[in-house]
């Protein structure tokens, strides 16, 4: 470079460690929450869409869903939500001790889901996806959010081993607080496809 | 917007720093060397230029099997192929350069050139910047292995339903059509995500968003666009498709209430929004290069901008216009006929701009300023064709005709091929340190200009002749003979313009003219770095005070101090008037990126025969995400130990 530079900024003085929107680990979390979000979204388009080519939802012969099972989960992932926000309020405060009893208690709600999920296709859906198209819809929902939540047991479980073996540094608290913006997307999501797999059959 | 950023230091003359230089080159050393250390690289520099090689390497594939078509074409009741080989020529020279060579090549030059045009030394998430090309790279192999192994997909590059569906499509060739699909969303996908945060938050101190390029304006629009359109078509391919042919779900089985023109609308709608995605970034570049060889800002740059954004918008709203000849409602049609002669305006708009910032400036007409001419043409004409079948009685007699093919080869070639050329001639010094031959250059432009529209213009008339696309041979009777021979004789032109680009590449890259810095006099960040750009892109980082940096700066650039130079650190700003607002530590170089795409494409490439596939690579992917996210304890003087933290002085 043959020009001269001039300075006219210093970045010494910034900090290393923040949180929420200003921390770049956040908006990769919200592009892939758009991502995996509108995912869920066309998936209820497609079941809408389905559903006109039948006179009746469910199909004639097929059995409507079971609530005991979706509604415990919906109740569990409700559950969820105060513990997850109390242990992100932990990790700004870099609080090691509640952010590690957090992130535990986390990957037990995150099991209960993928339990509950396993029970809720294979028990409470009442068909299996080859049955017809009201199935293979029913299945597709219900399966394309499994996905989330088990990706999510994966990350929650391997941060509280982390936070609870490895060496932590003070920019994993940031990725805590992403964890828990996540894990909103994730339980407070399913609350219209809960709606819309387990309740609208009986309406409609 | 310049008093957003408040000095806070003196503006003082700085000189060369040989020191940080020398801790920098260490910071980015890699500890492999050779191919193992090329292969561990997160470098966005090092990933764009394999990207976009490989990107090439599809290209002249799928150039080979159109090669090959356009033979067959040549003349009546030719046998060079049978029915069921041009059936896969055919698919896979559409799959491959939609998905992999069109949308990813410019995906590629976008990740070499934005963090270098934002003033910023990698992408956002450098290591998922690398596991998005491995991904890619396993897609484009397994459909090739596919052709050269007989299971090509041979149901045309958008599969359409019940013809891709488990009873007329038996076999894998389908299945493997489906996976690819799903190995370049995911690479696409990434790559937007990391694109939209490179953008928003790690633009150089001042670069507010009335200062960010207008080529950095259509990635950031295209990024939003893949987020919102390659969802339909995974979801489509890998949740229903595969799964109708894998486990006899009924997505679009009519018997057991599914719907085959399900399929039409979840493709199209990411499939239309698609040519927009890959000729969007195309006009980004076309600004870069009128503005650099007319050394005149582009002419009303927010219409720019704004016409960028509605292009983006409207895109999704035309997905129909495939599908008139299906029983879509008439209040529909109208609605989608309206919506895609509406796009033409945003469009139309930038090419009035272009010819006015031509018309005051003062152009130098070198290759790349003669692809960006080429371009308006060849786009245009494209454009205009686009108008005609927009038309819902007009497309009715043309639908599935060569006209359409005409139509959408005018458009692509026009809208990304000459774009992309001319981007290659403005580039390649700044990726090489070396100048193209120009001579080579402008013979390679009028070959490729020449043989397109050679090539081309006739199927116009072959369509209006009613000749259909996808058919592997004709009746002499038909009458379509000539026409044909004559785009067989433009596609021989095009090959030998390609090869004259090839021949330049090389032969420039080992003997080109030593290029230095910015050898066209041009005002972006991109060309305030040496050429080639070090590891590290910028050191000090630089300042942006208008939307011409380089033009503005006269002989004194400023910059901002302070980033360390022993860790890759980057510094983030603020959204809206990139004001600094913290710093951030990169990662180093990882084979981990790589490992978790071998997973990802053992779950895909198994899922074609099995559904357990996907449970071996769930379990496998764990793996990889533990070893990829595993703190290694670099930094001890970060450790957090019982409630203490080990700067909360400084804090």
């Amino acid at each position: 470079m043959t020009r001269r530079l001039r300075r006219v900024i210093d970045l010494r003085e910034l900090p290393d460690v923040v949180f929420g929107p200003r921390d770049i680990m956040w908006w990769g979390t919200l592009g892939f929450v758009l991502i995996e979000g509108f995912t869920l979204v066309l998936c209820a388009a497609v079941y809408v869409y389905l559903q006109q080519n039948f006179s009746t939802w469910p199909p004639e012969h097929t059995p409507l869903p079971s609530l005991g099972a979706p509604t415990a989960q919906v109740l569990v992932m409700l559950a969820s939500i105060p513990v997850v926000i109390w242990t992100s309020k932990a990790a700004r405060r870099f609080d090691l001790g509640k952010v590690r009893i957090g992130l535990i208690v986390a990957t037990l709600f995150n099991m209960a889901f993928v339990g509950l999920r396993a029970v809720e296709l294979l028990v409470s859906l009442n068909v299996k996806w080859d049955m017809n198209a009201y199935a293979s819809a029913q299945w597709l929902i219900l399966g394309a959010h499994a996905t989330l939540l088990a990706v999510e047991l994966v990350e929650v479980g391997g941060m509280a081993l982390i936070f609870w073996i490895a060496p932590v540094e003070e920019k994993h608290f940031s990725d805590v607080t992403d964890m828990a913006f996540y894990w909103l997307f994730m339980t407070i999501g399913w609350l219209p496809l809960y709606v819309l797999c387990f309740l609208a059959p009986r309406w409609i | 917007m310049s008093e957003t950023i408040a000095p806070t230091a003196a503006a003082v003359p700085l000189g060369p720093d040989d020191a940080d230089i020398a801790e920098l080159t260490r910071t980015y050393r890699s500890d492999a060397n050779g191919l193992w250390a090329w292969v561990t690289s997160v470098d966005h520099k090092s990933i764009g230029k394999r990207y976009v090689a490989t990107c090439f390497a599809w290209f002249l594939l799928a150039g080979i099997n159109a090669v090959i078509m356009r033979m067959q074409l040549a003349r009546p009741e030719n046998h060079i192929v049978g029915p069921d080989r041009y059936n896969q020529l055919f698919t896979v020279h559409g799959t491959a350069m939609m998905f992999l060579f069109a949308v990813p090549v410019m995906t590629a030059m976008a990740l070499y050139l934005v963090p270098l045009m934002v003033g910023t030394r990698d992408v956002a998430y450098p290591r998922l910047n690398a596991f998005g090309y491995w991904v890619f790279l396993i897609g484009g192999l397994f459909l090739f292995t596919g052709l050269y192994t007989n299971t090509g997909p041979d149901t045309g590059w958008f599969a359409y339903t019940p013809l891709s569906g488990p009873e007329y499509a038996p076999g894998k060739r389908v299945d493997v059509w489906a996976q690819v699909v799903t190995f370049t969303e995911i690479a696409g996908l990434v790559a937007a995500v990391e694109m939209i945060v490179t953008i928003f938050k790690m633009r150089a101190p001042g670069m507010s968003l009335n200062r960010i390029p207008l080529y950095v304006w259509s990635i950031l629009v295209v990024s939003f666009m893949i987020v919102f359109a390659m969802p339909s078509v995974a979801m489509a391919s890998t949740m229903m498709l595969a799964m109708d042919r894998l486990v006899a779900t009924h997505f679009f089985n009519r018997a057991e209430g599914g719907d085959p023109l399900l399929w039409q609308h979840l493709f199209w709608f990411f499939g239309h929004p698609e040519v927009y995605i890959m000729f969007i970034p195309g006009l980004g570049f076309v600004s870069a290069i009128v503005e650099t060889f007319t050394g005149r800002r582009i002419f009303a740059y927010p219409v720019m901008v704004l016409s960028l954004f509605i292009t983006g918008f409207v895109a999704f709203g035309l997905w129909v216009h495939h599908m008139f000849t299906t029983p879509v409602p008439q209040l529909g049609r109208t609605l989608f006929t309206a919506a895609s002669v509406l796009i033409a305006i945003p469009t139309g708009t930038q090419i009035f701009c272009w010819i006015a910032t031509i018309w005051a400036g003062r152009p130098r007409y070198t290759t790349a300023m003669l692809f960006a001419l080429g371009f308006i043409v060849v786009f245009t004409i494209g454009g205009l064709t686009g108008v005609m079948i927009a038309s819902v009685p007009f497309d009715l007699q043309v639908h599935d005709t060569y006209f359409v093919v005409a139509h959408f080869h005018y458009v692509i070639l026009g809208g990304v091929l000459f774009p992309l050329f001319g981007a290659c001639y403005l580039y390649f010094p700044k990726i090489t340190g070396r100048l193209m031959s120009e001579t080579l250059g402008k013979w390679h432009f009028w070959l490729v200009f020449i043989g397109v529209n050679v090539t081309f213009f006739p199927m116009h008339q072959l369509g209006l002749d009613g000749m259909p696309r996808r058919v592997y041979t004709y009746l002499p009777e038909m009458g379509w003979g000539k026409l044909n021979l004559i785009a067989t004789v433009g596609a021989v032109i095009i090959v030998s313009g390609v090869a004259v680009f090839l021949w330049n590449v090389l032969a420039s890259a080992r003997a080109g003219a030593i290029a230095g810095a910015n050898p066209w006099g041009a005002p972006g960040l991109e060309w305030a770095t040496s050429s080639p750009p070090p590891p590290w892109n910028f050191h000090p980082v630089p300042v942006v005070e208008g939307r011409a940096p380089l033009w503005e700066a006269g002989e004194e650039l400023p910059v901002a101090t302070g980033l360390a130079t022993d860790k890759r650190e980057i510094v983030i700003t603020t959204a809206l008037d990139a004001i600094p607002d913290s710093r951030h530590e990169h990662p180093g170089p990882s084979h981990w990126p790589l490992v978790m795409a071998i997973a990802i494409g053992v779950t895909f490439i198994g899922a074609v025969w099995t559904p357990w596939a996907y449970v071996i690579g769930f379990a496998m992917s764990g793996v990889a995400f533990a070893g990829w996210g595993w703190p290694r304890g670099t930094h001890p003087e970060d450790q957090v130990t019982d409630g203490i933290l080990p700067r909360a002085e400084a804090r």
